[in-house]
């Protein structure tokens, strides 16, 4: 064994516990039961006057607060660990447990046999890219889905259909052209609509919002066919913004923003926009002030590029807002689509955020039809919506919170910056 | 007339109705408060639309615009 080994073995085990934002007392209250730790017998960092614990007392104490980043640092046995673990899954006070790590500098004992493998591997990876050119190196290298029986492929590369979480006690706004009442997959949904063009109905007679809020709240068991979508248990909110032959106003879409906002939904997903490469004060400003509401508004990047032709388009409004979370679109083999906006602009703002499965898209339609297959942005923006929410019900985060999640947590692909964003999201 | 935007500054939101009725003095017709997002909606000529963004509270007045999608048919939305 090892003198690192050895160490470790003779040292207390210790645990990580993370409390969510302003739970940290009562979280405490959790760790007592289960630990038979007091918060009076643990260091805490606002007892320094500068905040920074002297960590060679650490050793003596029952723990460690750190107050202002609300974690707490336990020795506890693995069964102890092991209760706080299975309470935490009721308790809305804690975030998360985990064991303490230990971290050792870059370049420390790194064997000779690794190196060997990492220089070889390298080499080898060079000469086939130097040989082949690293497009179809990284394509030999990327992933493939398809739909099955049971599940579209956009659901299977997002994590989404493994997810334990459904977007439950989450109300989520589609700002679109409504949603086909008669759809069977959404019976005995809790919906509540509102019509921002002059008329009274929700009644989508376009299909383009059916399709949105079938792929970001679809049934988990719909009548027939795959499963499409994301958050199954979302309370649904239904803004119809645009008319059934699929346009509307900035007016209409800030108003449904309004009422979304007011109605603290969590997620606004907007699958619109227009053709320009500038946004306006107006949507700036509201994303903000959604964000600092707690609502996180998510928007389609954009169709009009053409890659295939080597035009990449531009992010448009109002995805180009540095406040609106902006998605661009993948195909099956995590490719992206010829039509993705790629941000050509590149002023603070224009930025593609994030993408999402938005080439042959299965969801649902208004009836008879029932179920399309269709691509656009406009499909991958409720991918991010409903995830969104799944995130919003797993950790409890918020507006800016939220987005920093989503966007954390998404998978890195090997596409420019510009046209991903910081990768493919991933459900929680 | 045009149908305009209003966005408030974030202290016009805390001074809502006073900042109303300063647009509505200023040529505003007033058709929309969405006081949770900091925005009027309104109608005005054109011509007025410099006078309305000198007011106080106010952070700017743009002309509402048209969105539009794909028609249902085709295969990108």
């Amino acid at each position: 064994m090892s003198a690192k080994a050895k160490e470790e073995k003779v040292l207390p085990k210790r645990f990580i516990v993370t409390f969510r934002e302003g739970s940290l007392k009562k979280g405490m209250a959790s760790v007592n039961n289960f630990m038979g730790v007091k918060m009076s017998n643990m260091m805490s960092s606002a007892d320094y006057d500068d905040n920074a614990i002297n960590m060679a007392e650490v050793a003596r104490s029952a723990g460690v607060l750190f107050n202002h980043i609300g974690i707490g640092i336990f020795s506890a046995d693995e069964d102890q660990a092991r209760k706080l673990m299975a309470e935490m899954k009721q308790n809305e006070n804690i975030m998360a447990i985990e064991p303490e790590g230990t971290r050792y500098a870059l370049g420390a004992d790194i064997s000779e046999e690794y190196l060997r493998g990492f220089r070889d591997a390298s080499d080898a990876l060079y000469e086939y890219s130097r040989k082949y050119g690293c497009e179809k190196q990284m394509s030999l290298l990327s992933e493939s889905y398809k739909d099955t029986d049971a599940l579209t492929w956009g659901l299977q590369a997002t994590l989404a259909a493994k997810s334990k979480f459904s977007g439950k006690g989450i109300q989520l706004a589609v700002l679109d052209t409504g949603l086909d009442g008669k759809h069977p997959d959404f019976t005995g949904r809790n919906i509540t609509g509102k019509n921002f063009i002059g008329g009274t109905t929700t009644q989508d007679g376009h299909g383009h919002g059916t399709h949105c809020v079938g792929t970001s709240c679809g049934s988990k068991t719909p009548k027939e066919g795959p499963r499409y979508g994301v958050a199954y248990d979302a309370e649904i909110f239904v803004g119809k913004v645009l008319s059934d032959e699929g346009s509307g106003q900035d007016t209409g879409i800030l108003a449904g923003i309004e009422w979304a906002v007011a109605n603290k939904c969590p997620v606004i997903s907007m699958s619109l926009g227009s053709e320009s490469e500038t946004t306006t004060i107006a949507y700036e400003s509201v994303g903000q002030r959604a964000l600092d509401a707690g609502s996180l508004i998510v928007a389609a990047a954009g169709n009009n590029a053409n890659r295939s032709s080597s035009y990449y388009g531009f992010v448009g409004c109002p995805a180009n807002s540095k406040s609106v979370l902006s998605v661009g679109a993948l195909d099956s083999r995590l490719g992206m689509g010829n039509f993705s906006s790629r941000d050509t602009i590149l002023a603070a703002g224009t930025a593609v955020d994030i993408a999402a499965p938005g080439v042959d898209i299965y969801s649902s339609w208004p009836m008879r039809d029932k179920y399309n297959t269709i691509s656009g942005t406009s499909m991958a923006a409720p991918h991010v919506a409903g995830i969104a929410a799944l995130w919003a019900e797993s950790t409890g985060a918020r507006g800016a919170s939220l987005w920093q999640i989503v966007i954390a947590n998404a998978k890195t692909l090997s596409h420019p910056f510009a046209d991903v964003g910081r990768g493919l999201v991933q459900a929680p | 007339m045009v149908n305009l935007i209003i966005t408030l500054s974030d202290t016009g939101n805390k001074n809502l109705a006073k900042t109303k009725m300063e647009l509505e003095k200023s040529g505003l017709t007033v058709t929309q408060v969405l006081k949770n997002i900091g925005i009027i909606h309104g109608k005005a000529e054109p011509g007025q639309m410099k006078k309305l963004a000198a007011l106080r509270f106010v952070k700017s007045v743009e002309i509402s615009k048209s969105m539009s999608i794909a028609p249902p048919d085709s295969l990108i939305q």
